[in-house]
């Protein structure tokens, strides 16, 4: 049948028409093509000098010393200040970052300049750390660490339990080392442990930067690698504290750079694979549990991606043993300390797997993002910084992914007619397959249980996120420019992503002066709660079971040497003790099973509900966190006959019930 | 061919130097250098040294060599554990020991002649006014430590009095009870003892400064194996409707 004349001029436009927009479709997808740099060949632009050069390093040392200065005078302020202390302390953040990142992404800086530039970025953002608690340990890992750090002094020896974190003494590196300088210089462990963890970062920060550069032959792209790994949360604040991952990933950098020497330098291969990268891997093993596992599953998909791209075979067994090595020592030291592992991880993890997979199935967060338990919420424009820095961070991957790939060689290759995948450079592959997991760890952050986990794995795939996004900054961004506003520009944004993570890390608003709060780790240490724990020492003596809530314990553990009574080394819950309005059987019972002697009462719980989530440890009833408990609840034991009220400041009551628990257990 | 050994010698030096600081009037600098360099540099430099042919200088060979002192600290540690010294005495000889012998090993490769010395690492020259930034960042991040410091210890969020009381001995009826003040300003306490319910004496009025404690020692005047309540009761500042402290135990044992 044919068609009218009308209906095949209809046809004629709408075909026009489709053209026109496969077309338009086409150039987009192109567009998009080239902007992500799909195919694009990777060019390096090193432009710096051949000579060392001081440079702007002392000047800008002055300006970070000026911003270390801002930040410790934030913390001197008072509400009535102005500038207000949190104008203080961004302005600080700004003037240590900025300068130093656009100096990094400034173009003919030598390679002196910017490892200098990157260390001083790296003691400040401790110093940041030190100038929020400088007379001594302030966060919740700190504490937990120093106990078995404490331990080793006062017994001369390894492996005493600790109640608070009975995996503490099974990976001791950090309190060996902590306890050795302490022995040689007369320091406390708090000064020992401060000194440690300014040079392991120091270390840290400098063995990345070295580790960038062999893989990538750029020190300026390895300069803005590292400087863009500074983004992850855990760096200002978990990793610059005194606990055993900010040591363990410290030997993890160090074995893979040991690694890659062995790689590349034939004639020491096997010396730097027995003296070098063995040791990293076994201190890195009896350092941290979870880190020496994603140590050697990162070895493992890199002997993988040696073993089936186009290397010799010394290289290949010399990649081979050190993951042979990695697995037998983060094995053997397991086995060896009897798998305490499982038991410490297991549970987190497979609860954070559940709320991953519940919150799949609804689609509803579990976890407000930027909402504390407490209620506490940042104002709208750190908010907004938080969220700039992780869309940037997005950005950043999706400008850089592609390219990183171009970096590594990844190309596809024809054999006999059948294509296969070639790449001649393995571990930028890996590290840019990482970041793959990035999404993941975002999505933890959205769950109760799992968020820590989230923030865990952070500082591992920043490795990745760090080589991706300087791929694209080094590489198209900057490349041969020589024009300011690009540097400034990446400058910037890398000081954004810094400063966004070091918001996230604070875990709650930013406001100052920082004032008391219930539960929430280093801003509940204060002296009246110190000085409770230390009453506890001088007047009872040590190695008295108590019972106390999350911050209290700490410092009953610490500062009074006490013996805490924990669900995680006892296996008895008493909370509902504490906090149920009459003292039930059950409550009895409990208290009864852990051999109590002393409940510590922080009446300032009744203030609101606990920031971190928890009034005492993780698995506790939830029931209590409906409301802050009651004031009579917790003075409940002043009713009971032969509970003794030992001590009182009006905030902190302690209870002695070894009298009372002994006719309970005689059947009085 | 010839080859320099300065670095060794020097390095065994100071590492043998170190065990002077077991000496009980060792200066704390001395203490700290010593200590420091033991625990952070030396055996991870002395190993770097015994192991590679072409010793490794510059900014990696420092990070390697910092990497390995803090390995070799490690499982010095663990050594002293089970040779039952974790002492200052055992940390000199251990880290000290793996210094010298490292330093002997290097020795001898060196006196095979076997030792190649890379280009040594070179720094820029240093600008007077470059210096002088440097000193007064330097200066600048010191006091800024020390004036953080201050203000933490200025910094008094809560005022409060403490009052406590204890048996000294589970078998007597001796009891010790103590006030501290850590209130904002000088205080004036009156201390009521009550057993029974019944006020048996009356102390005070306590004047105690700020930071300043005090205790009292006394008898109960009860015979021991009684069930009765033993409570003190502390009021500030002449104000004796409102019990500002309260602690109790139950007279006859402490628990």
């Amino acid at each position: 049948m044919s068609q009218s004349p009308t209906a095949c001029a209809d046809t004629r436009v709408l075909t026009r028409k489709y053209r026109w927009t496969w077309a338009w479709c086409a150039e987009l997808v192109a567009w998009v093509g080239i902007l992500l740099g799909i195919g694009e060949r990777f060019r390096r632009f090193e432009l710096s000098h051949g000579n060392p050069e001081w440079g702007g390093l002392p000047g800008i040392s002055l300006i970070a010393s000026f911003g270390l200065l801002l930040i410790a005078l934030a913390h001197g302020s008072d509400q009535e200040s102005w500038p207000s202390g949190t104008a203080l302390f961004c302005a600080g953040l700004v003037l240590i970052l900025l300068p130093i990142a656009v100096r990094i992404a400034w173009p003919s800086v030598s390679r002196f300049e910017r490892i200098g530039l990157l260390l001083i970025a790296a003691l400040s953002l401790c110093l940041i750390n030190v100038l929020s608690a400088p007379l001594g340990f302030s966060g919740f890992d700190e504490f937990l660490h120093w106990i078995t750090a404490d331990d080793i002094m006062r017994h001369n020896a390894l492996f005493t339990p600790n109640q608070m974190l009975p995996i503490s003494p099974l990976y001791p590196a950090l309190e060996i080392i902590t306890t050795a300088l302490s022995n040689l210089t007369n320091l406390s462990i708090f000064a020992s442990g401060t000194i440690l963890i300014l040079i392991s970062r120091m270390v840290f920060i400098g063995a990345l930067f070295l580790f960038f550069e062999a893989i990538t032959s750029s020190s300026r792209l390895a300069a803005v690698a590292c400087f863009i790994y500074m983004g992850n949360a855990s760096m200002p604040l978990f990793h610059a504290s005194f606990a055993y991952e900010g040591l363990a990933i410290v030997f993890m950098i160090l074995a893979f750079l040991g690694v890659t020497r062995a790689e590349s330098d034939a004639a020491n291969r096997w010396m730097y694979v027995l003296v070098l990268t063995g040791p990293f891997l076994a201190a890195m093993a009896v350092s941290h549990h979870t880190t020496a596992f994603i140590g050697a599953s990162l070895l493992l998909v890199l002997t993988c991606l040696t073993l089936l791209s186009r290397s010799t075979l010394k290289r290949r067994l010399a990649v081979m043993a050190v993951l042979a090595t990695a697995i037998a020592t983060s094995w053997g030291w397991l086995k060896l300390m009897g798998n305490p592992v499982t038991e410490y991880i297991g549970p987190s993890l497979e609860q954070g797997v559940g709320d991953l997979l519940a919150m799949i199935t609804s689609m509803m967060p579990v976890r407000k993002p930027f909402l504390a338990t407490d209620g506490a919420t940042a104002p709208i424009w750190q908010r907004l910084v938080m969220m700039c820095a992780i869309a940037l961070t997005c950005l950043g991957l999706a400008l850089g992914f592609f390219r990183a790939f171009s970096l590594a060689g990844l190309r596809m290759a024809h054999d006999r007619g059948l294509p296969f995948l070639r790449w001649t450079s393995n571990w930028i592959l890996l590290l840019t397959l990482l970041t793959l997991a990035f999404p993941i760890t975002l999505a933890f952050r959205f769950t109760d249980s799992a968020w820590e986990l989230g923030n865990r794995l952070g500082p591992f795939i920043y490795i990745g996120i760090g080589l991706v996004i300087a791929c694209f900054v080094a590489g198209p961004w900057l490349g041969r420019s020589s024009q300011p506003w690009r540097a400034v520009s990446a400058g910037a944004v890398m000081a954004i992503l810094v400063i966004g993570s070091i918001f996230i890390a604070w875990g709650g608003p930013i406001d100052f002066p920082r004032r008391y709060k219930v539960i929430a780790d280093s801003l509940s240490i204060e002296p009246m709660g110190i000085g409770a724990a230390e009453w506890t020492l001088q007047w009872l003596g040590s190695d008295h079971r108590f019972v106390a809530d999350r911050v209290n314990r700490t410092l009953l553990a610490t500062y009074g040497r006490q013996e805490i009574v924990t669900t995680l080394n006892d296996q008895i819950d008493t909370s509902s003790a504490l906090f149920s309005q009459h003292l039930g059987p059950q409550e009895i019972h409990a208290l009864k099973s852990a051999h109590v002697d002393f409940l510590f009462v922080d009446m300032r719980m009744t203030q609101a509900l606990p920031r971190m989530g928890v009034y005492f440890e993780r698995g506790e009833d939830w029931t209590i966190h409906a409301a802050p408990p009651e004031p009579a609840a917790l003075l409940k034991f002043n009713r009971i006959a032969q509970v003794g009220r030992t001590f009182d400041n009006g905030y902190i009551v302690i209870f002695d019930v070894r009298k009372f628990l002994r006719r309970e257990r005689d059947g009085r | 061919m010839a080859v320099r050994r300065s670095d060794i010698i020097i390095v065994a030096l100071v590492a043998l130097m170190a065990s002077l600081s077991a000496v009980p009037s060792a200066s704390w600098a001395f203490l700290m250098l010593t200590g420091l360099l033991l625990v952070f540099y030396l055996p991870g430099y002395a190993i770097m040294r015994a192991a590679f042919l072409k010793p490794r200088t510059g900014f990696a060979g420092a990070i390697f060599a910092v990497g390995l002192s803090l390995v070799a600290t490690t499982f010095c540690g663990f050594a002293l554990h089970y040779a039952n010294a974790l002492t200052p005495v055992g940390w000199l000889i251990a880290l000290g020991g793996v210094t010298v012998v490292a330093c002997g090993i290097a020795w001898l490769r060196d006196s095979r002649g076997v030792s190649r010395r890379n280009k040594p690492m070179e720094y820029p020259r240093l600008r007077f006014g470059q210096a002088a930034m440097l000193v007064v960042a330097a200066v600048i991040v010191a006091g800024t430590i020390m004036l953080a410091r201050h203000q933490v210890i200025d910094k008094q969020e809560f005022a409060y009095t403490e009052l406590w009381m204890l048996s000294r001995d589970k078998s007597s009826n001796d009891v010790t009870i103590g006030i501290s003040n850590v209130e904002r300003s000088d205080s004036l306490y009156d201390l009521e003892l009550i057993l029974d319910g019944r006020t048996i004496a009356v102390r005070g009025p306590v004047h105690l400064r700020v930071g300043q404690s005090w205790t009292l020692d006394i008898s109960l005047p009860v015979i021991a194996g009684s069930e009765g309540r033993f409570e003190a009761r502390l009021f500030k500042d002449g104000d004796n409707q409102r019990v500002y402290r309260r602690v109790w135990l139950q007279a006859g044992t402490a628990g």
